[in-house]
């Protein structure tokens, strides 16, 4: 086990490279370039700026350079946020969306796996109906709509908290509602869905057959076969949603590290943008080395090799 | 061991007991499950009205999708305008039913072609286990991780000098005259492959997940051992056991696809006005929900009920292609 | 084996459904009973509080504002200011020699005590104020506006406005462009023979030379390509030739001069009339340079941190104490400032929210009390602008559309002429824009410091069908299809889409629309790699000569490369009128040519429509939608004195 965890990590290492060399270079074959302004810019002003962050080196270089300053945690500049590098920028904004996030994630495990159990045991009932129903709901209102519909209801209308921004408990909880009804519907139907193809398939019989009661059953065996599709999902997801939406923090203002995917992208920002996609890689290849460990615990009929 | 004889002389009743195929059992599960049908006639329908509904509507009335009356502006819905007009006086049902045509497409062929390789994809790299498995994953990893957006900013400027119009013509002669428009353009081919080439990864790390839980059971061991080979395992055992799973996933990706184009519209990149998707004329209607909320409600309901009827088509299909519930 | 029954499926559609709408309708009773309800102000007063745009109480106590600046700044250092979120910290922190009297729209002292001007506009002379300092107590002087004005125009810097001085100040272009110095020559009568001498030499890539300003001097500026192989060449070719060295410009070789510490003398490229006017923007500040330099001193040399909370000093009204990055800002009043007794407010906290329909909803519910650069949302006009804290005051711009004149069918203009007839411009500003914008005919906006505009027609389909006809293309048969490049902002897409049906209707031309994104529209206008796009230009300054000089056939904002010899003649030949009549009837003149040859389409002139609290006094009108807080402060009575 511990060998296949670092034959693992390895492979984490590598993959990290692979992800930022394609990054790096794909990054420069867009149009565009960070400095463009809306007014002419003095070609001198444009070599010095270039200059600054090393853009007027061979792109050979350039690559090396940026290696060797990631081996010392250094990730560069930024152009838009020129006062800051991107550590700085990642440290400040980082933390803000991981606290959303891990309250989004909760409020979205909670809701869905208890709403998957409770639709997938009493199945065909009215509570599998009403259940579902909500799921359906979280999955066809995408956060672009239920965003300001929740602004609307709960901080214009009630005014039980702030439209948008950041600095108090208040501001945390209308964000994770909105990122988390998404995923609470999505693991609620995967939950049902997994525990419904276990419930019927043999070994839940033996144990039926065996006597036990009907909610342990449930419980051990069940869980256990349909958590797994949701953990597969989470994988990816809990990196996703660690590392920010960029639409909910669009709309509700969040100064998160979400909207950089975006911004970056469009400011041709190179090395923000870098920054930002080196801790997403490394929140989405660690996430699934615990998904693909939680499969070794949760079914036994895996093996490793 | 090949047989000598016809089984119908040695076994009489083997003349009467008809074999089921995979198939055959399925349709006939999925008839029995009225809410599955009736959710399919839902979808069909509302696709027909779709690819159909505008052409009638012109007839009819004189809209299309794209003509605006700037005097007249966003108005609630009424009887000329059963879904109100928006903000440039333009008709929301046919911009609704245009939309929806549009996202139709994008959403089922982006899904068809995520479900399709990652399937392919997860079931090899499950089944093969291994340094083939890890290497596979890792390839996942690395794309997964990749700034999607700049792979879409590039493709976009990439298609932009491409002529995809020359290719799709005759069809774009069919889409004008049905709904107004030429239906294949650039940005909805780029849409296409920028959604297609994101959404295999999640289906490929399911399927491999189920696979490698499901290749451990007696009954590959038995096809093994008899021989079978490694691609007909593949694909007529493995496959058709985790396809409740896949079918479920695909009615997920489906409304995903289709969100993401909203996402796509609401920074720019999406279908390019003046035509419609459902994700951009939510993304719309999000903006001005509290001055004309008929703008965002009807194209959200319309995506509502068509994600509901996908779903419960999903359910359907889903439990008639169980294997463990195969009867005769 | 599940069933479902019809009725239960049918149950839950329906169930979802109205879940989903029961907020739409909650939303519309909302909308009704906004107009009539009241909205708690626990004064005693006559105003109907539903005639404003949500709360009319501050959240806040009376010695502090809060408003909003749309984003985090990208500098904090004026020198090397970007944008309008920049612009608007910096003028409030750091003061330039002179202000704009918000009463009058004229320069006043700020810094400086008095100015002259010499040889017809040519040479300015500031007279600091006395006993000035810094927020830190140093003293500050002349030689702090010379070491300003020097490293704004310095190329190193990498300052975005640079232009703006270099282009104005003697000896700043040389010096920005790096062109090489040549000196010992006896006299500039020499210079002639040198350029001849030159161009037999061998080193060809010389874009022009300059004399300099005094002296007998003469600047050699090379073209971009080989730069610096060909400054080689000359300085060694001049070795040994006794008398004559080439040598890189300095900042000695900028015109700008801190004759004692209390005078400023600046030497400009020809009579500017408009000096005094530019001198006023926020890049033309001074900044500390014994902070600049210890900072830089204590990180590499670099001082990028120097604007830091704990590091920055200033001279203005206003003194960062705190910064959470993307959140907001803290100002506190600097009591050193020279007019701090008049500065009302203690603290300004400056938010950051970046989209308009988020500061719609912050506004309303008191969390900002002035919506700051953002406009109001072009959806939201029509319900908006009947509330009294919505304001649509006359901007400083002019939007309109270009067509590359690179593309033979646009070279005639009748084309541009007809194009420009077949936009019902009153359409557009009436029912997409609320009313908002004023339609227009003209490329520089009328009454700006009382420079009158030439307009053209606006509006005449019949007139632009002819035209079309006239040019070889009857009922658009004929014409290209050609695309228009916008970049994705919500107002433009609603124009182009309009306009688009507009000239399929009147011309019968198919017109494609293609979005891109802001970088990529940036570098295609520079690069001219465009066939028709919208286009824009917000003033500079206080002159209608920062609009002339963009359609002049150098600069390097023309992005249509529309050229004109006798426009440019006029223009330039403005500036050397002393008399202000004068100079704006030829700037007429001049007007009047690029209109009529349809430069640039003119859609419309910008105003800037905002929100502000009623309890907020002190806000003048702007031309710039410059409001500078030190004006401005918070009336707990304000109802009162409606």
């Amino acid at each position: 086990m511990l060998l296949f965890i670092l034959k693992r990590l390895m492979g984490v290492v590598v993959t990290l490279f692979i992800i930022i060399t394609v990054s790096f270079f794909i990054m420069r074959f867009a149009k565009g370039s960070p400095f463009s302004q809306e007014r002419d810019v003095p070609v001198e002003v444009i070599e010095a700026l270039k200059a600054k962050y090393g853009f007027d080196k061979p792109l050979g270089q350039q690559y090396t350079q940026y290696l060797k300053n990631i081996m010392r945690g250094d990730l560069g500049l930024s152009v838009k946020y020129s006062n800051r590098t991107v550590n700085e920028i990642i440290k400040i904004s980082l933390p803000k969306t991981m606290q959303i996030g891990f309250l989004a994630l909760l409020f979205a495990l909670v809701l869905g796996l208890s709403a998957g159990m409770v639709a997938a045991v009493k199945q065909n009932t009215k509570w599998d109906y009403s259940v579902m129903s909500l799921a359906m709901f979280g999955i066809s209102v995408p956060p672009l709509v239920s965003g300001p519909l929740l602004i609307l209801v709960f901080a214009l209308i009630l005014g039980w908290f702030p439209t948008s921004g950041w600095g108090s408990w208040k501001h945390l909880v209308l964000p994770s509602l909105t990122l988390g009804s998404v995923y609470a519907a999505y693991i609620a139907r995967l939950t049902r869905g997994g525990m419904l193809e276990v419930i019927r398939s043999n070994y839940i019989r033996t144990a039926r057959a065996k006597g036990l009661k009907e909610h342990w059953v449930v419980l051990r065996h069940a869980l256990k076969g349909g958590i797994l599709p949701v953990i597969t999902f989470l994988g990816p997801a809990v990196a996703h949603i660690m590392v920010g939406s960029v639409v909910v923090e669009k709309i509700f203002n969040t100064p998160g590290m979400g909207p950089y995917f975006v911004d970056a992208a469009f400011n041709r920002d190179y090395f923000l943008l870098m920054g930002v996609v080196i801790v997403y890689s490394l929140f989405l290849l660690i996430m699934n080395l615990l998904v693909d460990i939680a499969y070794g615990f949760i079914d036994p009929r895996i093996r490793f090799e | 061991m090949a047989l000598t004889k016809d089984p119908k002389t040695v076994l009489p009743e083997s003349d009467v007991i008809e074999g089921v195929s995979l198939w055959q059992d399925a349709w006939r599960k999925l008839r029995k499950n009225k809410a599955s049908m009736i959710s399919a006639y839902v979808v069909l329908f509302l696709t027909l009205l779709c690819f159909f509904g505008p052409l009638v509507l012109s007839k009819l009335f004189g809209f299309d999708f794209s003509t605006q009356d700037l005097a007249y502006g966003p108005q609630p819905p009424s009887w000329t305008h059963p879904f109100g007009t928006d903000y440039f006086g333009r008709d929301l049902l046919t911009r609704t039913l245009v939309g929806g045509s549009i996202s139709l497409m994008v959403g089922f062929i982006a899904a068809t072609v995520a479900a399709v390789i990652g399937t392919i994809f997860g079931a090899v790299a499950g089944f093969f286990g291994g340094t083939v498995d890890n290497l596979m994953m890792r390839f996942v990893d690395v794309l997964y991780a990749l700034p999607y957006l700049f792979l879409v900013i590039i493709l976009v400027t990439v298609i932009e000098d491409v002529n995809v119009g020359a290719i799709f013509d005759p069809l774009n002669k069919v889409s004008e005259v049905l709904m107004g428009l030429k239906i294949f353009e650039g940005r909805l081919i780029l849409l296409f492959v920028a959604l297609g080439f994101v959404g295999w990864l999640t289906t490929a790390r399911i399927v491999r997940g189920q696979i490698l839980s499901i290749k451990e059971l007696e009954f590959i061991h038995a096809a093994h051992s008899m021989g079978v080979s490694n691609l007909n395992i593949i694909f007529k055992h493995l496959i058709p056991n985790t396809l409740g799973t896949i079918i479920v996933y695909f009615t997920l990706t489906v409304p995903s696809m289709i969100m993401q184009e909203a996402f796509l519209s609401f920074i720019g990149l999406g279908i390019q006005p003046p035509n419609p998707s459902l994700g951009s004329l939510i993304s719309e209607g999000a903006n001005q929900m509290q001055l004309y909320w008929w703008v965002l409600v009807f194209p959200s309901a319309f995506l509502a009920i068509l994600l509901f009827c996908l779903n419960f088509m999903g359910d359907g299909l889903r439990d008639a292609l169980d294997p463990k519930e195969r009867k005769g | 084996m599940h069933t479902y029954t019809t009725r239960r499926n049918l149950k839950h559609v329906l169930c979802s459904l109205s879940l989903m709408a029961l907020p739409f309708f909650m939303a519309c009773t909302q909308n009704q009973k906004a107009q009539s309800s009241k909205e708690g102000t626990a004064l005693e007063s006559s105003v109907d509080a539903s005639a404003y745009y949500g709360t009319t109480k501050p959240k806040h106590g009376v010695d502090e504002i809060w408003i909003n600046n749309r984003e985090e700044p990208q500098h904090l250092d004026p020198i090397l200011t970007h944008g309008v979120p920049d612009g608007n910290l910096a003028m409030n922190s750091f003061s330039r020699l002179v202000q704009i009297d918000p009463t009058t729209s004229k320069p006043i002292p700020d810094l400086a005590q008095s100015w002259e001007a010499f040889d017809k506009g040519s040479r300015y002379v500031f007279k600091l104020k006395q006993g000035l300092k810094w927020s830190d107590g140093k003293p500050l002087t002349a030689h702090d506006f010379e070491y300003s004005w020097k490293r704004l125009i310095d190329p190193k810097t990498g300052a975005v406005y640079a232009s703006l001085a270099y282009s104005t100040i003697a000896g700043g272009e040389a010096f920005a462009r790096r062109a090489l110095k040549v000196t010992g020559f006896k006299s500039k009568n020499e210079h002639q023979q040198f350029q001849a001498d030159l161009k037999k030499s061998g080193i060809t890539q010389i874009e022009k030379f300059e004399s300099s300003y005094s002296g007998n001097d003469l600047f050699v500026f090379f073209e971009q390509e080989n730069k610096d192989s060909q400054k080689g060449l000359l300085v060694k070719s001049l070795q040994g030739m006794g008398g004559l060295k080439a040598q890189e410009t300095t900042p000695d070789d900028v015109q700008v001069r801190a004759t004692d510490d209390l005078t400023l003398e600046v030497s400009l490229v020809g009579p500017l009339p408009y000096f005094v006017l530019l001198a006023e923007f926020s890049s033309f500040a001074a900044i500390p340079k014994h902070v600049v330099e210890k900072v830089a001193s204590e990180n590499n040399g670099d001082a990028s941190r120097w604007t830091r909370p704990e590091n920055i000093v200033v001279s203005g009204a206003y003194k960062l104490i705190k910064e959470n990055f993307k959140i907001d800002k803290i100002y506190e009043k600097n009591p050193l400032y020279w007019d701090a007794s008049n500065v009302k407010t203690k603290r300004i906290v400056v938010k950051m929210i970046e989209t308009e329909n988020a500061v719609m909803n912050a506004y309303k519910v008191g969390e900002v009390d002035w919506i700051g650069p953002h406009e109001v949302p072009a959806e939201q006009l029509k319900t908006v602008q009947d509330f009294k804290d919505f304001y649509n005051d006359p901007y400083l711009g002019v939007y309109y559309y270009i067509v590359n004149q690179e593309i033979p069918a646009f070279q005639d203009v009748r084309v541009r002429r007809a194009l420009s007839l077949s936009i019902d411009r009153a359409s557009i500003t009436q029912n997409i824009l609320a009313g908002a914008y004023i339609p227009y005919g003209g490329l520089v906006p009328d009454g700006l410091a009382g420079y009158k505009s030439y307009q053209q027609e606006l509006y005449n389909p019949e007139k632009a069908k002819a035209l079309l006809a006239e040019a070889g293309y009857p009922d658009g048969k004929g014409f290209p299809k050609f695309k228009f490049k916008y970049d994705t902002k919500d107002i433009h897409r609603l124009i182009i889409q309009a306009v688009q049906q507009m000239w399929k209707k009147t011309l019968n031309i198919d017109v494609e629309m293609v979005n891109v994104e802001w970088k990529v529209y940036l570098d295609d206008m520079q690069s001219h790699r465009f066939e028709m796009s919208r286009s824009g230009w917000i003033g500079d300054f206080l002159d209608p000569f920062t609009f002339h000089e963009l359609m002049l056939s150098n600069s390097g904002n023309n992005h249509p490369l529309w050229k004109n010899k006798k426009y440019d003649q006029l223009v330039l030949g403005a500036n050397e009128l002393s008399d202000e009549a004068q100079r704006f009837q030829m700037l007429y003149e001049a007007e009047k040519i690029a209109v009529e040859d349809v430069a640039r389409i003119p859609i419309y002139l910008y105003t800037k429509t905002y929100m502000l609290k009623p309890f907020i006094k002190g806000f003048y009108k702007d031309y710039q939608d410059h409001h500078l807080w030190k004006h401005m402060w918070v009336d707990p009575n304000w109802s009162q004195g409606q």
